[in-house]
């Protein structure tokens, strides 16, 4: 093996190595993060598993000089969610939360939860998409803005603007006011 | 001011996401708390709204495949090296083009298998040792008239090192939660499963609609999923049969009123007791369709036909229901809940009601108004 070729296969086991140390991390943010977007718990584990699997496929394209490994990781799951979104039947569903009732527990409290997620969620509707992606991604995927701004392809300051923006329509709307569009 | 705010929000939603309080965060900033309170505790809301931890089992799940793919990839690199270096040594130009299209067939044809779930397809089969069955545990059932619910697929996970997925489309695809409620299940599919600990059930249902007794009216039911899932385990025999029963509950919610449509894990599993409700016992005429709706021991009750004069009304009630009526042949008042009308009740009007008399109430009546005095 030459001297070039055992560096990059040294820098490509690096890459693979890091990309194993923020699974244990990383799988639960961006679980989150699915789920928040697709509405289904079962599906949002099983894209979080491909989303590593994915990023170990196309490892040799990442560029370290570019965005941190998390949050390339976060743009390979926006991917995916697009392409699975694209593909998903058009079933009658809503986005209420799938938790079973277990024996014992009270269904209208469920209910109620599962009526307040649904709250919450028309509210995120309202957004445009993309104060919705800046919320997705610094909520529940715990970016910084600064990543956020990597992934959108926008400043940090303007990715804390939308942020705001999006804060204070989620914060009208799920108050009861009429925001300012 | 506002880009202040913009840095002092961002800055305190990082430390609320690294598990500091909303207090924290503004007992460091009182200028701005009476603006950041707010629209903290509306992002507060939202994350709690949306609170879901993936389950271990699917973290390890998939760690594991994780880790095969790395270890795939791994050995497949070690292994195409002496190709890799014949091309370098044949020419730089094409080396980096002949190792993406090497790159590509390992990663399509090799770790492709790697992503999805090995799926086998279950093959019906009237003696077979595994036998599917729904049935409806009662909340808001007895609101309903029909609660038709299609199903379109059903998949079995078996658990173990390598989860493998057995799918089968139900036999009877359409099933009417009203028929199915407390312990009485429909069969939907009999067929060959393979001994095994299986770990979670999954319905795909594509379709559900219901009819209010009250109203007459169809109402939205909402899914928490099209692919609602229990975690139950059980364990499948070859030369057993093995029963399952997936119980559904519909709730109603108390603010909105809205129905819900769930699984409900503590009355499913290959352990439950079941009353097997048999196809050709449900004639289409079985008073369901007319009459009250069926509660669970109370099967199979006639319908039948009465006339009489509507002595008290509800003037509240969008359809005028319920009413008092006196009937031929019953002594004493009879309430009457209606499910379909026909003509304009009111008092002293002589009608015609359909349905099935118990306690001098009738639920769900099909009522006719024939003549006003």
């Amino acid at each position: 093996m030459g001297v070039e070729e055992k560096k990059e296969v040294d820098k490509q086991r690096d890459k693979e190595n890091r990309l194993a140390s923020l699974y244990d991390e990383y799988f639960e943010r961006i679980a989150r993060y699915i789920y928040v977007r697709i509405g289904d718990r079962d599906e949002a584990e099983d894209l979080a598993g491909e989303v590593f699997v994915k990023a170990l496929e196309s490892l040799k394209s990442y560029k370290e000089r570019g965005i941190r490994m998390q949050a390339w990781l976060f743009k390979i799951a926006h991917n995916l969610v697009v392409d699975h979104l694209r593909k998903a039947t058009k079933y009658k569903t809503t986005f209420i939360d799938t938790v079973q009732i277990e024996a014992g527990e009270d269904p209208a409290t469920t209910a109620e939860k599962s009526i307040e997620i649904e709250r919450v969620n028309e509210a995120m509707q309202k957004l445009t998409p993309g104060q919705r992606e800046v919320v997705q991604l610094r909520f529940f995927g715990s970016l910084s803005s600064k990543e956020v701004g990597a992934i959108l392809k926008k400043s940090d300051g303007a990715v804390r603007e939308m942020q705001r923006a999006a804060i204070e329509r989620l914060r009208k709307l799920l108050t009861g006011g009429v925001p300012d569009f | 001011m506002k880009d202040n705010l913009d840095k002092i929000l961002d800055e305190c939603i990082d430390r609320i996401n690294h598990g500091e309080s909303l207090e924290a965060c503004l007992t460091d900033y009182p200028e701005y708390t009476e603006e950041l309170r707010p629209l903290l505790s509306a992002m507060l809301e939202t994350k709690t709204a949306y609170s879901f931890k993936p389950s271990a089992r699917a973290k390890n799940f998939h760690r594991q495949r994780f880790t095969a793919a790395l270890v795939a990839s791994r050995e497949r690199r070690a292994s195409r090296k002496p190709v890799f270096t014949w091309i370098l040594g044949w020419s730089k130009v094409w080396a980096p083009v002949a190792a993406v299209i090497v790159i590509a067939l390992v990663g399509y044809f090799g770790l492709r298998p790697a992503l999805m779930t090995p799926v086998m397809i279950a093959q019906p089969n009237p003696e077979g040792n595994f036998v599917f069955l729904v049935s409806d545990e009662v909340n808001a059932i007895s609101d309903f008239e029909e609660l038709n619910l299609s199903i379109s697929r059903v998949s079995l996970h078996l658990g173990g090192d390598e989860e493998k997925k057995i799918e089968f489309k139900p036999g009877v695809q359409m099933v009417d939660l009203t028929d199915l409620q407390g312990n009485r299940a429909q069969e939907i599919w009999r067929g060959d499963a393979p001994e095994g600990e299986y770990i979670k059930v999954l319905l795909e249902v594509s379709q559900v609609s219901g009819i209010l007794w009250d109203s007459g009216e169809e109402v939205d039911i909402k899914l928490p999923s099209s692919k609602l899932q229990i975690s139950k385990p059980f364990r499948v025999e070859s030369g057993e049969v093995t029963n399952f029963v997936y119980d559904l509950t519909v709730v109603k919610a108390g603010k909105s009123g809205q129905y819900i449509l769930k699984p409900q894990i503590g009355q499913s599993g290959a352990d439950q007791d079941f009353i097997k409700v048999e196809l050709e016992e449900q004639p289409e005429d079985n008073g369901k369709s007319k009459g009250k709706p069926q509660t669970p021991g109370k099967p199979g009750e006639q319908s039948e036909e009465f006339k009489g004069i509507i002595t008290a009304i509800t003037e509240s009630a969008n359809n005028a229901s319920p009413w008092t009526m006196t009937l031929e042949g019953v002594e004493g008042d009879v309430t009457v809940y209606v499910a379909e009308l026909e003509g304009v009740p009111s008092l002293g009007a002589e009608a015609k009601v359909e349905g099935v008399l118990t306690d001098n109430t009738i639920e769900g009546a099909k009522a006719e108004i024939e003549s006003e005095e």
